[in-house]
This record gives structure tokens, sequence and C-alpha cells, in this order.
């Protein structure tokens, strides 16, 4: 039950909060582990059987008793992990094929828009996210003010979104026909 | 979307610069706020090519249109544009930093991209070794000056780089404020591109 008593859909939650769950935990075992996609599950599965078991009690908001609930599963991986270690080392882990297609294909799409950038737009983002400068440090180096390099950072990710956005409508646009334009009435 | 008090996080966030309750306050944010969930989702993965991309990320994508054989009655039109443009530029004050934006094509004087100067900039620990520029991919000569409040060094090349020879190494060092600027000529001799002039001191110590 939500904090108004209603029912909670929990296919509509899991929906919501699996690529969630999924960044929070990849970010913490690491991007290559491939035990990333188990540990989210067994997370969403226990999340289903607190709220059913109605340990869910409206005290807090629902992100942040998934987010109580996935914090202490991954210091629980962890802590195992770290002792089977130990004793075994574990063969580095192969990479996920279809997950590596559709980073690759995101990646295209990304490195496209960010081709068409402006080179001092470039530079402030090679600057802050590339060699990890702090903003004063970037400040310095292109004689600029830290203010400025944040409005030149803010207004580059503005100009990401809107180049994503049109490639996104160019590539989806349903292809034209040939002759006249159509009149609406066809 | 309105802002949300969270936006300032995400960068520090996601180059591990929060710490303690700070990250774990932001993490339960995200789990709570969807717009800051996308932008985030958003911003690893700039972060992730950025990344892979590196120095590469600087140079210039291919220019298709700036080496286009002109056609043999071009040859005048863009001579015209060039001597037109090089008058106006000599004769017109200059207005702050702003760089005229030139490509050539056999058509004549179209506007388009700038060279990105990518180091030195602004303070410097040290006379820097060398000039250096964005790659443009294009068989280009570059000619590139040291100012002064006038030219005190020029030299020309094809590379993206050029080292400084020791005695002006020795003259910056002197911590006055010195300019340089890059112009790129075509196998023609046209002028083609051009950079701001990029301001660059040696302060020791920073």
């Amino acid at each position: 039950m939500t904090r108004n008593d209603e029912p909670i859909d929990l296919d509509a939650l899991v929906a919501r909060y699996r690529p969630i769950v999924g960044f929070r935990v990849k970010r913490a075992l690491g991007p290559a582990n491939q035990d990333w996609e188990d540990v989210v599950n067994e997370i969403l599965a226990d999340v289903i059987v607190k709220i059913r078991g109605g340990a869910f009690e409206g005290r807090s908001s629902i992100g942040t008793f998934i987010y109580t609930i996935t914090s202490r599963r991954i210091v629980d991986y962890i802590r195992l992990k770290t002792k089977v270690l130990r004793h075994a080392p574990e063969p580095p882990p192969a990479p996920d094929p279809r997950e590596q297609a559709e980073m690759s294909e995101n990646a295209r799409v990304v490195a496209r828009a960010l081709d068409r950038l402006k080179p001092r737009f470039k530079e402030v983002l090679y600057l802050y996210y590339f060699q990890e400068l702090s903003r004063e440090d970037v400040a310095r180096r292109l004689g600029l003010s830290p203010r400025r390099v944040s409005e030149r950072v803010n207004y580059a990710h503005k100009l990401l979104r809107r180049l994503l956005r049109e490639d996104f409508f160019h590539l989806s646009a349903p292809p034209t026909t040939k002759g006249r334009k159509g009149t609406g009435d066809e | 979307m309105n802002r949300c008090r969270f936006d300032d996080k995400i960068d520090g966030y996601l180059l591990n610069r929060l710490e303690g309750t700070e990250r774990d306050a932001f993490e339960e944010h995200y789990f709570n706020c969807e717009r800051c969930f996308l932008r985030l989702q958003e911003r690893d993965r700039l972060i992730r090519i950025v990344k892979a991309r590196g120095p590469a990320l600087l140079e210039a994508p291919p220019v298709r249109t700036l080496l286009r054989r002109p056609a043999p009655l071009a040859w005048a039109a863009a001579a015209a544009g060039v001597v037109l443009v090089a008058a106006t530029l000599l004769v017109l004050p200059r207005f702050g930093r702003q760089a005229p934006e030139i490509v050539l094509t056999g058509d004549g004087a179209v506007r388009g991209g700038t060279i990105a100067c990518v180091s030195p900039r602004g303070d410097c620990p040290e006379p820097p070794a060398a000039l250096e520029w964005q790659a443009t991919g294009m068989d280009l000569e570059f000619r590139v000056y040291l100012f002064r409040s006038e030219v005190v060094w020029t030299r020309t090349t094809r590379a993206n780089s050029i080292e400084l020879p020791a005695e002006i190494r020795r003259r910056i060092a002197d911590g006055g404020t010195y300019e340089w600027q890059v112009k790129a000529f075509s196998p023609q001799g046209g002028l083609a591109a051009l950079s701001d002039r990029v301001r660059f001191q040696v302060k020791p110590g920073r």
C-alpha cells in the first residue's frame, strides 16, 4: 500500500525501478561484473516480497524503501565476494555481447552529436570529463571564469540533447513518398 | 523542466567526487527523482564516450567541401574573395577576440569552423615546450604566430603542433602575457581557417 492506502502496482513498480536499481548495482559492483543482473533480480524480488508482506508502511517514500533494500544487498554481496575471492581468485568476466551492442549503438549516436559541437564546447567537455579537471582548473586553462565554464558545460549538454532529439526524429521519420505533396485528403 | 537542487551533484557523483553522506543522499535522491535519474543516465553515457574518445574528441570531423576542385572560372571569384576578406581584416579595427570564420571552396568564401588552440592557454607553470592545435585531417599548411603586442615569432608546419625554440621559451619565461594564433592555408595557398588569438602567461607554482 502507498502512503495514501492505494494498492501498489507491482509490475509498474518493477518496470520503473529496474533501471534505477540496475544503475546503482552496476556502479557498485563495476560494469564488467556479470553478477549485477542476478543481484538486481534478487533485490526486486525482495522488494516484492516485503511489500506483499506489509513491510512497506508508507513512513518513507517507495523510492527510499527500495534504495535501502538495494544498499543493504550491495553491502552483503561485496562482503560475500570478498570472502570467496580470498580463497579462490575468479577469472576475468566476459563482456555481455547484448549490452555491448546496445552501448555501441548509443555511443555512436552520442559520438555523432559530439562531433557536431563547436570546438569551444568540445574543449570544455574534454578538460572537464576526460582530464577530470575541476571547474576552477578548467577556467584557468581556458582563460575564463569558473562561472563561464559551468555555463559552457551546461550549454553543451543542452545542445547535445537537442542534437540527439534531431537525430532521433531524423532516423525515425517515415520515408517520404515521391510525387506531389499529400493534401491530407488521401 | 525546473531545476532540481541536486542537479549540481550529478557530475560530482559520476566523477567520484562525492563522499560519505553527500554521496548517499544523492543516491537516495535519484531513487525518488525521475528527472535526476534521466539526467544521470544521460550524463553517464556522455562521460563514457568522452573518456573513450580522449584527445580525438578535439579533432575536427572531415570538412568535405574544403578542397573540392574548383571550376576554372571560379578561380577568379575565389581570388577576389580572398583579396576582399584580407583587405577587410587589415582595415577594420579588431573587435575583441572574434576571429573571422573563413573556409574557401571552389564557389568562394563561405562561413565555416575555426581552429581550436589546445595548449598553451591561460596560466602555465613553466614555458610551454610546444604549441598545439586541433588536427583537421586535411592536407593544410599551418602558419603559427606568437605575439606580444606584435609578432615575436612565426613558423610554418603541416603538423598540428610545433616546438618552440629554446630562445623563445627563455623569452616567454619572463612572465609577460603572450598570445598565439594559427592560420591554415590550402594547397592552392588560400586562407582556409583561422584560430582565435589565445592568451597565455607563465606563472611558476600554478
